[in-house]
């Protein structure tokens, strides 16, 4: 095919201009694609660069989450990535719009350079009948074959498709409401001072006898990563312990059968800007007790980070409650209510209006609700108390006991009657709740009523006796106080006189238990006190020497106590390591 | 050979190329700070509010009117051409390929099937236009208004022949497809056409790495292989194949009589010229006969088979849907270990929701998918056994005729035509055109 040019009378081959152009085309798109290629190529390398090194410096944020000069590097360095990325995909828009339009004009020229081609008839040197009910008898047999190999593939895939979950539906899953029964609660060791706070066990079969030097009943010993003053919660064959530092908070979970941690969970930090936690060498990051339900732990810090863990050491949520205005530091321990958690958050002033109950949905970490607490900022703990009227959350703070539904946290009753910085948890002594107005007096109010009941409730007041920061513990008829110092007294729980005295001679700094009729001191010194609270005076029974500070009290499972050194946790048990 | 060596080639490092950009995009975290930071442009189109859905329903009506008129009167595969470069900008590159009737199966089943489920008028519309034009006129829709079709039929460079084996074996997929994909939808699990869609991406310029490796792939065969996807995928063509049989009026190769050059069989590049097929020979009738007879007999075996199969790849489907999907990686989680969460166990447990219900709603999806499954089996076990029936017939036919089910409209047998030509020419010197010269 060709045209004569009007003004040089040349003759132009129509049939070579779309080649020609196609080749242009052609060239165009292999530069654009090229552009692509190398642009895709250092989105991916250099992104990834990028990425990690702002991860990096994010991992490093955690451990110095006041590092203003990092936080600035990392904002700048995820200022850069994005402006790149961004002007990357700029690119990459553009490139393929081009290599899209290059496209069509190649395509298009070689579709009408075939037009100009046009097409020549095939000849068929076969048969026309013969080769027609081949072609039938091919196609009739091959879809037999193919529909028969793919349902034999999906039959195959089939086979493999997970169906446990079915086989455990059908077997029969528990609808049992993802918490634990008071009844197994229990039976296990679940906040500071197992069940309800109250620092009793009835277990005999708990261990009398152990010494360090040997190694007799010492069945394992794990030092804790990061240190905390909190004291060990027990589920079933796992214990549970927090830790943190500065830069740090940490939740262990450990084998109770071994003492090997089977999982650490890290507990992020809500940035904090400029502000700045402030702890005594007394209290540290982790002075408060984890609790679990059965299902799930919980651990709170001094940062005011609450987090749940599940047993297998699953992250299940975290939120910051803001960093508490406290005097020596947050220290209150965790409590439980069904599948919710509940967090006594007192801090800085009365007058400021800031401290909180919270009680937060376990499984989710969402409020459920919270109160308003007219007191300023404490140390004590929760405890949760059933009474004839329900359940009643019991907490102490200068100058109120108030009692609250766990259900809705309304308030049902207050008692204005202690006074100073509160730390010792309240304990209840038969239809009694007992609380500590540190280094002053003890009193006693009886549970029940509404309102105001400071004028009606109160049942005794003791100022003989001056504990401060160890919870009482009560077998019902006594009150068993103890000062710092490590003298007992043994306060008559029915009008609160003072029955008798008994001196350990060391510091004690961690709250006694009842062991079947016996009472269990741990001195700071490391040494466990057991012996008999008689009717008229203490009878020391055995004292064994542990040789490492301890503060947290000891939890009570069966046939074994864990105890919590500075740096160790122990596991005491009857019979051979 | 070569030539087609090198298209392949531009081809694959076309989908490496966005593949990588893609993939950049995905990975391409949400911010973390606070900032005058603006995100950047979804990739899926959002809806589109106002008049812009009439406009659309305009567009696709007119653009279909025009298909019929060209094909069926003007006769111009050159004129088809240019429309379907139009619907190619206008449905492709312009409105990002949503909506369209293809994907408007998946919300047609679900809108079926689930009460909860509400359609738009406009998604109606996309569904019901293209099947009543083609049941009158064939399928003007593929011709020239699908851009899918006409991104193939527009990349179509080098045609090869598809074995008539090979064609009628892969065309069962799309029936496959579709059943998958109105059983999927139906259920409320995916919408398996829109996630799969091959061209999305190109029309988008971005996308999901695993479409554009599908898209490129069928790009590529495309090169070859007239409109593999229309051919051997696309679920809406095998609902406007069935209703093109049905249709009032047929593509017709030649204006008069046919001349039996076999030019328009060689033409087309999707195989669906018929042959002339000559009286049934008398040496082969009896077998034949007895062949198609068993066949219609089987046809009820033929279902049952399917339906029992279906069901039995009920719990493999099921496991498409996010429901089932998190079940069974709970009871993963939960009792092996697996040392991580995903993002939606993780959201399930914060969620406060409880195992057992979780098991009990999936179990219960599940017991739909079975259900389901007895009839997309049973409907594949149909198809088979019609495809079997078909394949066994002999109808009588005197000349190269258009099949109607596999004709796309597209016009190429038009130009190919010597008779075609001659009336051309016939109608040019009657009106004075060339003759005058």
């Amino acid at each position: 095919m060709t045209m004569t040019s009007p003004e040089s009378g040349k003759k132009i081959q129509l049939r070579n201009v779309p080649r020609k152009i196609a080749v242009v085309g052609g060239i165009f798109s292999v530069v654009f694609l090229a552009l692509l290629i190398v642009n895709g190529y250092q989105q991916y390398v250099s992104g990834s660069r990028e990425y990690s090194d702002i991860t990096g410096l994010k991992h490093q944020l955690l451990s110095s989450p006041d590092n203003k000069d990092l936080i600035k590097e990392i904002r700048d360095l995820d200022r850069d990535y994005r402006g790149n990325k961004l002007r990357q995909i700029d690119f990459s828009g553009l490139a393929s719009l081009m290599l899209l339009i290059s496209a069509a004009v190649t395509i298009g020229a070689i579709k009408w350079q075939t037009h100009l081609k046009g097409i020549s008839p095939e000849l068929c040197d076969e048969k026309e009948e013969s080769f027609k009910r081949r072609k039938l008898s091919e196609s009739r047999l091959t879809l037999v074959v193919f529909v028969i190999l793919l349902t034999g593939v999906g039959f195959l895939l089939a086979k493999q498709t997970p169906s446990e979950w079915v086989d455990q539906l059908k077997a029969g899953i528990s609808e049992e409401p993802a918490y634990a029964s008071p009844e197994e609660l229990a039976q296990n060791w679940n906040r500071f001072r197992g069940f309800g706070g109250a620092g009793v066990t009835p277990l005999t079969d708990i261990p009398i006898k152990w010494d360090n030097s040997s190694g007799e009943g010492i069945l394992w010993k794990t030092p804790v990563p990061l240190p905390g003053f909190n004291s060990p919660v027990v589920w079933q064959d796992r214990v549970f312990l927090s830790g943190a530092n500065k830069d740090k908070r940490e939740v262990y979970c450990f084998d109770a059968a071994t003492g090997s941690i089977l999982w650490t969970g890290e507990v992020p930090a809500a940035p904090m800007g400029d502000k700045k936690i402030e702890v005594t060498e007394d209290t540290g990051y982790a002075a408060s007790s984890m609790a679990t339900d059965g299902v799930r732990v919980y651990a709170i810090f001094a940062t005011g980070d609450l987090a749940a863990f599940d047993f297998k050491g699953r992250f299940l949520w975290h939120r910051s409650l803001g960093i508490p205005v406290s005097l020596y530091g947050y220290a209150s321990s965790l409590d439980v209510w069904q599948d919710r958690v509940l967090v006594q958050y007192d801090q800085a002033g009365a007058e400021d209006g800031k401290s909180r109950l919270y009680a937060f949905d376990g499984a989710t970490g969402n409020m459920v609700w919270e109160a308003k607490r007219p007191v300023p900022n404490s140390w004590t703990s929760p405890i949760v108390v059933k009474t004839e009227n329900g359940y009643r959350i019991i907490t102490v703070a200068d100058p109120w006991v108030i009692a609250y539904d766990p259900e809705d946290g309304r308030e049902v009753w207050r008692a204005s009657c202690v006074k100073g910085d509160v730390a010792a948890a309240p304990v209840v002594a038969g239809d009694k709740v007992i609380a500590v107005a540190p280094d002053m007096f003890n009193v006693a109010i009886r549970l029940g009523g509404a309102g105001d009941v400071t004028a009606t409730n109160i049942a005794w007041e003791n100022d003989d006796v001056g504990p401060n920061i160890v919870s009482p513990v009560s077998d019902g008829r006594r009150v068993f106080f103890l000062d710092s110092y490590g003298t007992l007294y043994v306060v008559n729980a029915e009008d609160g006189k003072l029955v008798y005295e008994h001196d350990f001679n060391e510091n004690v700094n961690s709250s006694p238990t009842l062991v079947a009729g016996k009472l269990y001191v741990l001195s700071v010194e490391g040494t466990m006190f057991i012996g008999t609270p008689g009717e008229k005076e203490f009878t020391l029974e055995t004292g064994n020497p542990l040789e490492e500070e301890c503060y947290a009290s000891p939890a009570y499972m069966p046939g074994r106590i864990y105890i919590r050194g500075k740096e160790n946790l122990y596991c005491i048990g009857n019979g051979k390591p | 050979m070569r030539f087609g060596f090198i298209c392949a080639l531009f081809a694959g490092l076309l989908i490496l190329s966005l593949g990588m950009n893609a993939y950049s995009v995905e990975r391409f975290p949400p911010p973390q700070f606070e900032g005058d930071y603006v995100r950047p442009e979804h990739t899926a189109p959002m809806p589109r509010g106002g008049a812009w859905p009439l406009i659309d329903a305009i567009v696709l009506a007119a653009a279909l009117g025009a298909a019929s008129w060209l094909v069926h009167k003007k006769r111009s595969r050159r004129a088809v051409f240019g429309l379907m470069v139009f619907s190619l900008a206008y449905f492709g590159f312009y409105r990002k390929g949503c909506i369209c009737p293809v994907g408007s199966t998946q919300d047609m089943s679900l809108f079926l099937f689930n009460g909860d489920y509400t359609i738009s008028l406009l998604t109606v519309f996309f569904f019901i236009a293209p099947l009543i034009v083609t049941l009158l006129f064939g399928r003007s829709f593929c011709a020239g208004v699908c851009p899918l079709g006409a991104v193939q039929d527009i990349t179509l460079i080098k045609p090869v022949k598809v074995p008539a084996w090979l064609e009628h074996t892969l065309r069962y997929l799309a029936y496959i497809y579709l059943g998958l994909a109105v059983w999927l939808a139906a259920m409320g699990s995916t919408f398996v056409i829109c996630k799969y869609d091959p061209f999305v991406a190109i029309f988008r310029r971005n996308g999901n790495l695993n479409i554009l490796i599908i898209g490129g792939i069928i790009l590529i065969t495309g090169f070859f292989v007239g409109r593999p996807y229309c051919r051997f995928l696309c679920p809406y063509g095998v609902i406007l194949r069935q209703l093109s049989r049905l249709s009032k009026w047929r593509v017709k190769i030649t204006p008069t009589d046919c001349n039996q050059c076999k030019l328009c069989e060689d033409a087309c590049p999707y195989g669906a010229i018929q042959a002339p097929v000559p009286e049934w020979p008398q040496t082969t009738y009896k077998q034949d006969k007895r062949r198609l007879a068993i066949l219609l007999v089987l046809l009820p075996v033929f279902i049952a088979l399917g339906a029992w199969a279906g069901s039995s790849l009920a719990p493999l489907a099921a496991r498409s849907h996010p429901t089932v999907a998190l079940a069974e990686r709970i009871w993963l989680e939960e009792n092996r270990d697996t040392g991580d969460t995903t993002d939606a166990s993780q959201v399930f447990r914060a969620s406060g929701e409880t195992i057992a219900s979780l098991y009990r709603d999936a179990a219960a999806i599940r017991a739909g998918f079975v259900k389901g499954g007895w009839f997309f089996g049973g409907f594949l076990g149909l198809v088979l056994g019609g495809k079997l029936i078909l394949l066994s017939l002999r109808p009588r036919q005197r000349d190269y005729e258009a099949e109607r089910a596999g004709c796309v409209s597209c016009g190429r047998c038009f130009k190919y035509c010597p008779k075609e030509q001659e009336c051309r020419l016939q109608k040019i010197q009657e009106t004075g055109g060339m003759g005058s010269k």
